[in-house]
């Protein structure tokens, strides 16, 4: 039987809404301690001592967690993407980069006075790999994910109290029982689907994140190789060396 | 990310628009971000430009530029700015009070070399969003708004350079970043300075990374190159960089021959094909479709000659004005900065009023809102922001739209907000509830926004839909709400219970206790909350303040002339056509009323609400058809007119002989407001707040609700009396004017608003730091 909706069911998913735009807003590994913390909330709400959650509440936690980690890979997804553009940019540059620099209009000089750009000034911008400590972060954050999802992929098992009453008791307590078993085959049977749904996510994340450092890494290579090709003297550098 | 504060250099390149230049200067003066210096380089200018500036004089630089070309006047900008960073922003445009702010968080990545936010264009007319994220190719091709990083993403293989690019009117870069790359290109006299800049710096493998943030707003103004909001132009000088640009870059990144030829061809023919078909129109004459023609040729051979030959150079004066690079900047900003009142960006009026504390940063929220809807809370909301803004405060409204768009009216800026029924899921079946939720949180996110870019400081929403309630939830931002007529009020009047109702009800109830704070209208609405919403603990962050309207000029009242008493009265009620405005109690008191003053002639203003409110359910009629049915002997002496423009209720108002409104519960009474603006006597009921309003026996008549008798008696012996409609008419005028006005609301809310403030501040800071 579906119980009314209330008020403290609306101010929920309002609270649920403004966790998702947060966690548009954050960095992905602290999007992902959101999303642990959110299950560790979720299961004690369900779960915790004399809780007696409905198939419903059940399966509304469990879509949200999807929505959650479907909002996390939306996240990566577009920032991976804007990486690949970058590195589209970048690989066209480097095919082009000598026929670029050699046609290139004459952009120099506004005059013919020395522009006041030190060199100090350009090595400002060279690009730096991500710091490994941030990589080993976002790597621990998944490892932590994926634990978390393995523990909420076990079965959930059954908690009835034994009735005080006497003489009916027993019976009281054998039909609780025959009435939790039927919930239990139920929410199992989802819970095991979202055990398969959680593991891809995982996959996804764990392939996001591998590509996401391989890019990176390719980004910064291709700066540094643009910088010294168009670094005040590169040419004659060039020209020297071959 | 390190948190950097950078020196700005703003370059602003001006000519011959001296109004829209004093509009920015004084703009600037609200920046959040004090590290900025004010360039500014006039070109060949014949207006007042200079006479503006003296008035900065110590504050800002002034640099010349002896030619009308963009790109020229740029350099010489960036040539003289002593910033770390140059920020370049359009004469015609105002930028938002953390433009810099915003701007200095970006280039705290070092990566970064040139970045720019959104430009709104906030013409009441013409409101849209003109760029946002765009980007461009080699060969010009180009998205100038995307809603995101993945969207319009030029398909992959496409073998073109295609990078993310700003506007002129908003872009910042590394001062050394674009010296490296030599400026500006200087062919370019008009348009597309700015695409070529980004498509530099990313070849050279700067970081170009535009934002949703940091918004300018944009008010076009006409120039030598173009008349604003018309067909005329010198569209060729577009036409010829747009040529030039091509063959230049796309030469420059390998793009095959054939490509560029091809794009040149689409892109002269298409300015053709506009020139045609703007004659096909009659959009322009035979001798202008000609002329145009033949200088888009022209402009297309220019523009390719010129780049297959040397590129220009700049003037030798303007080199000789280079400044030592470490130079200190001289700050824009003074000890007077802080206390300057808002602008209207569009038309440039500032209200006179002289500020002693910095202005207030308000955000109102109205679903409805004038000139798209005018209805109650629409229109109070309007009062509000209007007097918020003769006071000296900043006000943005957020209301509903079908796209985003920003406008600035009635001394707001008013932003739509378009809302999809993608949130909130498992509410569907509650559709009111479902859409409530919906477009509460869309005014949340463009909240989060605002907060961010415009440094808003307080939200004020309507009970009404409830459109603050995610905010108030959120705890994002102190939140004061108006109660009027709730909507649980309301189901009980008209007896309609169910679980969606009941609902709205209860998340009404939780805005209330979630709000800071609770302005009424009235002290009806102060016990009606007590009644409805139980509220004894918020009993002590509750203030009256009464609505308040605009007071027409003097000249536009119309007493009623009892020296010569016209033949034929008019008695005028406006409001919708339902049971709680009481129209069936009027429908009952007309035949009494025509039946002792039989020249009088009774105007209904409004629209039909019978579906609404069940009546057409009970006698499967609408309320004129029932009307007509029920009193065929009086139908000629009734007109129904429908709802009716805001301007010809203004005339409906001003030529009125009696103003009737039996509603059967008002939390205030706008309209009665709107009837005394015009000196005319009023008639309501002794409910909610229309006592506070009507001052029975002296500003109209009071009767009891649902009572058809009383009503048809007051509104006789009214009619009967000349001198009485004569002087309770200017009673209520006075009335208004002592009590009434938008500028005695404003300065109300204003109080509450800082107090508020203060409060919130004091809890902020008696709240333990978090370790």
């Amino acid at each position: 039987m579906k119980r009314p909706v209330t008020v403290a069911d609306i101010l929920n998913s309002v609270e649920f809404e403004l966790l998702q735009h947060s966690l548009m807003q954050d960095d992905v590994s602290e999007g992902i301690q959101r999303l642990r913390t959110y299950q560790a909330r979720a299961r004690v709400e369900l779960f915790g001592q004399a809780k007696s959650p409905s198939f419903e509440d059940v399966v509304n936690a469990q879509f949200n967690a999807n929505e959650m980690m479907t909002t996390l890979i939306q996240v990566m997804n577009e920032r991976l993407e804007a990486l690949r553009q970058e590195v589209r940019q970048a690989a066209y540059l480097k095919q082009h980069a000598s026929s670029t620099l050699d046609s290139q209009p004459n952009w120099e000089p506004l005059s013919n006075q020395p522009l006041d750009l030190n060199e100090a000034q350009i090595y400002a911008f060279e690009f730096a790999l991500p710091a490994s400590t941030e990589m080993s972060d976002r790597a621990n954050a998944l490892k932590a994910l994926a634990e978390s999802i393995q523990d909420a992929s076990t079965d959930v098992e059954i908690e009835v109290r034994q009735s005080q009453l006497p003489i009916i008791g027993g019976l009281l307590h054998r039909i609780r029982r025959a009435l939790h078993e039927l919930v239990l085959f139920y929410t199992n049977k989802v819970v095991r689907r979202q055990a398969q749904v959680n593991d891809a996510y995982n996959v996804v994340l764990q392939e996001l994140v591998a590509l996401n450092r391989a890019q990176a890494q390719e980004i910064a290579q291709l700066r540094w190789h643009l910088q010294r090709l168009t670094a005040p003297g590169a040419q004659n550098d060039q020209a020297s060396n071959g | 990310m390190p948190n950097v504060e950078h020196t700005f250099s703003v370059i602003v390149n001006t000519t011959d628009r001296a109004a829209s230049l004093k509009i920015l200067l004084q703009a600037l003066e609200h920046q959040s971000y004090p590290h900025f210096e004010v360039i500014v380089v006039v070109g060949p200018t014949h207006d007042n430009t200079l006479d503006i500036l003296k008035e900065y004089e110590g504050r800002l630089r002034i640099l010349h530029c002896p030619v009308a070309n963009l790109s020229v006047s740029r350099n010489i900008g960036l040539r003289a700015a002593r910033g770390e960073i140059v920020a370049y922003i359009d004469d015609d445009a105002v930028p938002s009070r953390n433009w810099l702010l915003q701007l200095n968080r970006i280039f705290a990545n070092p990566l970064i070399a040139a970045t720019g936010g959104v430009v709104y264009l906030v013409h009441p007319a013409h409101s849209a969003v003109q760029h946002r994220l765009g980007i461009i190719s080699a060969l010009a091709e180009q998205y100038d708004v995307r809603s995101g990083l993945l969207d319009k993403l030029p398909t992959t293989g496409a073998e073109r350079f295609w990078t993310m690019r700003m506007m002129g009117t908003n872009m910042a870069y590394r001062r050394s970043a674009l010296l490296a790359i030599g400026g500006f290109e200087e062919f370019y006299e008009w348009v597309y300075d700015d695409a070529d800049v980004a498509l530099r710096l990313a070849a050279a493998g700067f970081g170009v990374y535009p934002v949703q943030e940091a918004p300018v707003y944009h008010v076009p103004a006409s120039s030598r190159n173009r008349e604003v909001f018309t067909y005329n132009g010198r569209w060729w000088i577009q036409t010829k960089a747009a040529v030039y640009f091509s063959i230049r870059n796309g030469r420059a990144f390998g793009v095959p021959s054939k490509d560029i030829l091809r794009r040149i061809a689409y892109f002269v023919h298409g300015h053709l094909v506009w020139n045609a078909d703007l004659f096909r129109r009659k959009k322009i004459s035979l001798s202008q479709f000609l002329k145009a023609s033949a200088l888009e040729v022209k402009g297309a051979l220019s523009g390719a000659a010129k780049a297959f030959s040397t590129p220009t150079s700049t003037d030798k004066s303007v080199e000789n004005s280079h400044p030592l690079p470490n130079d200190p900047i001289q700050p824009f900003l003074n000890n007077a900065s802080g206390t300057q009142g808002s602008i209207d960006p569009v038309t440039g009026r500032r209200p006179s009023v002289r500020l002693v504390e910095p202005p207030l940063r308000i955000a109102l929220l109205s679903f409805n809102y004038p000139p798209e809807r005018y209805e109650g809370v629409g229109r109070s909301t309007n009062m509000l922001a209007k007097g918020l803004f003769e006071l000296g405060h900043t006000v943005h409204v957020l209301t509903h739209g079908s796209r985003e768009t920003v406008s600035f009216y009635d001394g707001a800026y008013v932003h739509r907000v378009p809302y999809r029924l993608d949130r909130y899921m498992h509410y569907r079946r509650l559709s009111k509830v479902h859409h409530l939720l919906n477009y509460s949180h869309a005014v949340h996110e463009r909240l989060y926004r605002l907060r961010l870019n415009d440094d808003i400081q307080i939200v004020d929403t309507p009970l009404w839909l409830t459109d603050g309630f995610v905010t108030a939830v959120s705890g994002m931002l102190p939140v004061v709400v108006r109660p009027v007529t709730a909507q649980r009020q309301i189901a009980e009047l008209q007896h309609q219970r169910d679980d969606d109702l009941r609902l709205v009800g209860e998340i009404e109830e939780e805005l209330l206790r979630h709000a800071q704070f609770i302005v009424a209208n009235s002290h009806a609405t102060v016990r009606a909350l007590r009644q409805v919403y139980n509220l004894t603990d918020k009993m002590k962050q509750i203030d009256v303040i009464p609505y308040g309207i605009e007071a027409v000029e003097e000249s536009e009242t119309r007493p009623f002339p009892f020296h010569e008493p016209p033949t034929k009265l008019t008695v005028l009620y406006v409001g919708r056509l339902e049971k709680r405005k009481g129209v069936a109690d009027l429908f009952q008191a007309i035949p009494k009323v025509l039946r002792i003053v039989p020249h009088v002639e009774f105007i209904i203003a409004g629209a039909d609400n019978s579906e609404a409110d069940g009546f057409k359910r009970k006698t499967g009629l609408s309320y004129p058809a029932y009307f007509r049915k029920r009193y065929p002997e009086c139908a000629a002496s009734v007109q129904f007119l429908g709802e009716v423009s805001e301007e010809r209720l203004q005339t409906l108002y001003q030529s009125c002989h009696l103003f009737v409104a039996p509603s059967l519960y008002e939390s205030f009474g706008l309209i009665y407001l709107e009837a005394m603006n015009y000196a005319k006597p009023v008639i309501g009921c002794r409910a909610g707040g229309i006592p506070e309003v009507v001052d029975d026996g002296v500003t109209g008549r009071l009767v009891d609700p649902e009572s058809p008798e009383q009503l048809a008696e007051a509104m006789a012996a009214l009619l009967q009396s000349p001198r009485t409609l004569y002087e309770y008419g200017v009673a209520g005028r006075q009335r208004l004017l002592d009590r009434f006005t938008h500028i005695h609301m404003a300065r109300g809310f204003a109080q509450v608003y800082r107090r508020v403030l203060a409060e919130t501040a004091a809890m902020a800071q008696s709240q333990p730091t978090p370790v």
